[in-house]
């Protein structure tokens, strides 16, 4: 893309705010909505308790109940009833390491073997491992960190049962995976500004990855390169092998209060089934309360494996501005994508504006409304954040979409009222609500 | 009904900002006429406001509203009532807006309530027989002196019969020194508008009287505005120029107590 495409791109959406680049779920999602759990944590002594219904018109209300913890080194979570982030999980200290129990998102190495291999656009996958911003759900087992280095797990990951361990010793790491007929292999480093991993199967299929880390003053680089075989497939999850061969690379300059983003990758599949993307973006603040994000992206190609008819290519512009001034925040986000250079013929197209405004403590009401219009045969994917969750809605067609929600102190604990109305060509409106009630409290 | 039905055909091809209670006062104008219009809220003071619009030279598609503001401490109200058409063919219009305003925000609520002037005064029944009625909301919010950042969507509901313009999600920036204002608009996508509707906009005012002028896309076209004021009153004139009909002219009255 020409440098003036660029200026004239970023001059466009800085005059039409809107907010960030719309996050893409995960390979395994379907063509529906995906939930991310926030991987948010709770201060020492807190216990919370949370009830919600939910329902739609001709259905029965959804219930589920939820109840979270932290005290003395352990840490639980048990959400049950009809959710989609329905399962536990309990960390505590024991012997001498961590024991975790039930639902889990584990990754050794950069997850050629166990915890998803990153896209070739993606730094990382954002739910896998104990640092991303959300708490993946890959897994259900039983799982002991050593503080020696030593870890081991056994559980059930999609349709198959596994059991592992791993070795750390200083910077190096060593895995074994086995499954019923099949065991997979990994050795690992990470140094300071050097990290990969070299993964293996009994039949010698291979994968390897290697990322390469510096910082000089305000910019900072990073290069990745993936090599192996196209039929490596990884024992815990299959669908987030991503791509045998890729590279990719990242700069970032701290300009201040902002920060200018570039990013550029390229990947293939098999044979067929190759991309590249390109992308700049630019994260600023405006004083003390106000923040934008701006950027624009071309892709081609594939993004997953086997896909039949893989789009061409996409151009994207995208803008986001939140900012907030006494009681109330305003954001507005844009998002546009094309299938000609400075995208032109849209086939992807978003405007959304949320108003929340605090008349008085603790009580606050919500109002955000979007509208979409997407080509058949094309998906686009409306981030949604709602208390502890972030929903990627899958939108196509022509449709608005109206949320307004009361939340209020009652009986020491939080209420959340809410009404959501969809409106679409195909589907027609749809409202749905939602009656939540929280507290979070030290027993 | 068939007025309606030509103005909304009107409407699929040419998007437009305003319906029963559009002000000829330049866009960033924040009274009676705009806060029930986009629920915009804005003036510290009494007002009563008044506007005709006579829609791409039909004088049969002719708007008549008045409107009144009040301000109670942080909290806006303002009522207003609204003609369009003959009384054969048009419909009456009845809104509410109720917000409140500070120190670098605002925002309101508006409703509007339809019924077609041929409806008989005793006539019930349900939404949809001659009766309909939309709710939105819009907010204001200034990140820095002299930049306002806003967001209207006059229609987040509707029940009963479809109001005759259909309005989608604007947003907008304006940044404004002592005498000059610069705006930008766009508005969320729509059938009739394949990448959306954007607009720009300037004003230029000098002691009691103000000109602006916009220019939209999809089908490009400009608007342009004058106002004059004389003491409390103010008197705004604007034409919108299509490239397939004709001219939109509005006329606005309004009186503030200052």
């Amino acid at each position: 893309m020409s440098a003036w495409r660029v200026a004239a791109a970023a001059w466009l959406l800085s005059v039409s705010p809107a907010r960030a680049q719309t996050p893409e779920p995960p390979p395994e999602a379907g063509e529906g909505d995906y939930t991310y759990e926030l991987a948010d944590t709770l201060a020492e002594g807190d216990l919370e308790t949370k009830w919600s219904a939910a329902g739609d018109a001709g259905r029965a209300p959804r219930r589920s109940q939820a109840v979270r913890f932290r005290a003395r080194g352990s840490e639980g979570r048990v959400r049950d009833g009809e959710d989609a982030l329905a399962g536990g999980a309990l960390d505590t200290d024991a012997a001498g390491g961590r024991l975790r129990l039930g639902r889990m998102a584990p990754r050794w190495g950069r997850g050629l073997v166990l915890g998803a291999a990153a896209e070739p656009w993606k730094r990382e996958a954002d739910d896998r491992g104990e640092r991303g911003p959300y708490r993946g759900r890959s897994g259900e087992g039983l799982a002991f960190a050593h503080a020696s280095g030593i870890e081991g797990l056994a559980g059930r990951f999609g349709k198959r049962r596994l059991a592992g361990a791993r070795s750390r010793l200083g910077p190096l790491g060593a895995g074994v995976l086995f499954a019923d007929r099949a065991s997979q292999g990994s050795l690992g480093f990470d140094v300071d500004d050097l990290a990969g991993e070299l993964a293996s199967d009994r039949r010698g299929r291979w994968r390897g990855e290697l990322v390469a880390r510096s910082r000089s003053g305000p910019l900072a680089l990073s290069l990745r390169a993936r090599g192996g075989s196209s039929t490596f497939r990884s024992l815990a999850e299959p669908l987030r092998s991503g791509p045998a061969r890729a590279l990719a690379g990242l700069a970032e300059w701290g300009l201040g209060g902002h920060r200018v983003r570039v990013h550029g990758s390229w990947w293939r599949f098999a044979a067929a089934g190759a991309g590249r993307r390109g992308a700049l973006e630019v994260l600023g603040r405006l004083g003390e309360h106000a923040s934008f994000v701006v950027g624009t992206e071309e892709q081609h190609g594939s993004r997953r494996e086997g896909d039949p008819r893989p789009p061409g290519l996409r151009q994207g512009l995208w803008g986001a501005w939140r900012a907030r001034s006494g009681p109330m925040d305003l954001a507005l986000r844009h998002e546009l994508w094309g299938a000609r250079p400075f995208a032109r013929q849209a086939v992807r197209r978003s405007l959304a504006a949320e108003v929340e405004t605090r008349p008085a403590a603790g009580l606050s009401f919500l109002v955000s409304h979007a509208l979409w219009r997407v080509r058949t045969g094309e998906r686009l994917h409306l981030p949604e954040a709602d208390g502890d969750r972030l929903t990627l809605r899958s939108l196509t067609g022509e449709g608005e979409r109206t949320r307004v929600e009361l939340r209020a102190p009652v009986l020491g604990g939080k209420l959340r009222l809410g009404l959501t109305t969809t409106r679409s060509a195909t589907r027609g409106s749809r409202p749905q609500w939602l009656a939540e009630w929280s507290r979070r409290n030290r027993p | 009904m068939s007025v309606r039905l030509s103005l909304l055909l009107l409407c699929l091809a040419t998007p437009s900002s305003a319906q029963d209670f559009g002000s000829a006062a330049a866009p960033h104008t924040r009274d009676a006429l705009r806060l029930l219009e986009d629920g915009l809220p804005g003036e510290a003071s009494w007002s009563i406001g008044s506007t005709t619009t006579r829609w791409w030279g039909l004088p049969e598609l002719t708007t008549r509203a008045i409107a009144a503001h009040a301000p109670m401490r942080a909290g806006r109200v303002a009522l207003g009532l609204s003609q369009s058409g003959d009384e054969a063919l048009g419909w009456t219009s009845a809104a509410l807006a109720i917000g409140a305003v500070g120190e670098r925000s605002g925002g309101a609520l508006r409703a509007v309530f339809r019924r077609d002037r041929t409806l008989s005064s005793a006539a019930t029944g349900a939404w949809g027989a001659g009766r309909g009625a939309e709710w939105g909301a819009g907010a204001w919010l200034q990140p820095a002196d002299g930049v306002e950042v806003w967001a209207s969507a006059p229609q987040l509901a509707t029940r009963g019969i479809a109001p005759p313009l259909r309005r989608a999600l604007v947003c907008g920036v304006r940044l404004r020194s002592e005498d000059i204002a610069l705006w930008a608009t766009l508005s969320g996508p729509r059938r009739e508008a394949e990448a959306g509707a954007r607009a720009v906009g300037a004003s230029l005012s000098s002691g009691h009287a103000e000109l602006w002028a916009e220019a939209r896309d999809e089908p490009w076209r400009g608007i342009g505005g004058v106002s004059a004021g004389f003491g409390d009153l103010t008197l705004s004139c604007s034409i919108e120029t299509h490239p397939r009909l004709d001219e939109t002219v509005r006329l606005s009255l309004s009186w503030s107590a200052r």
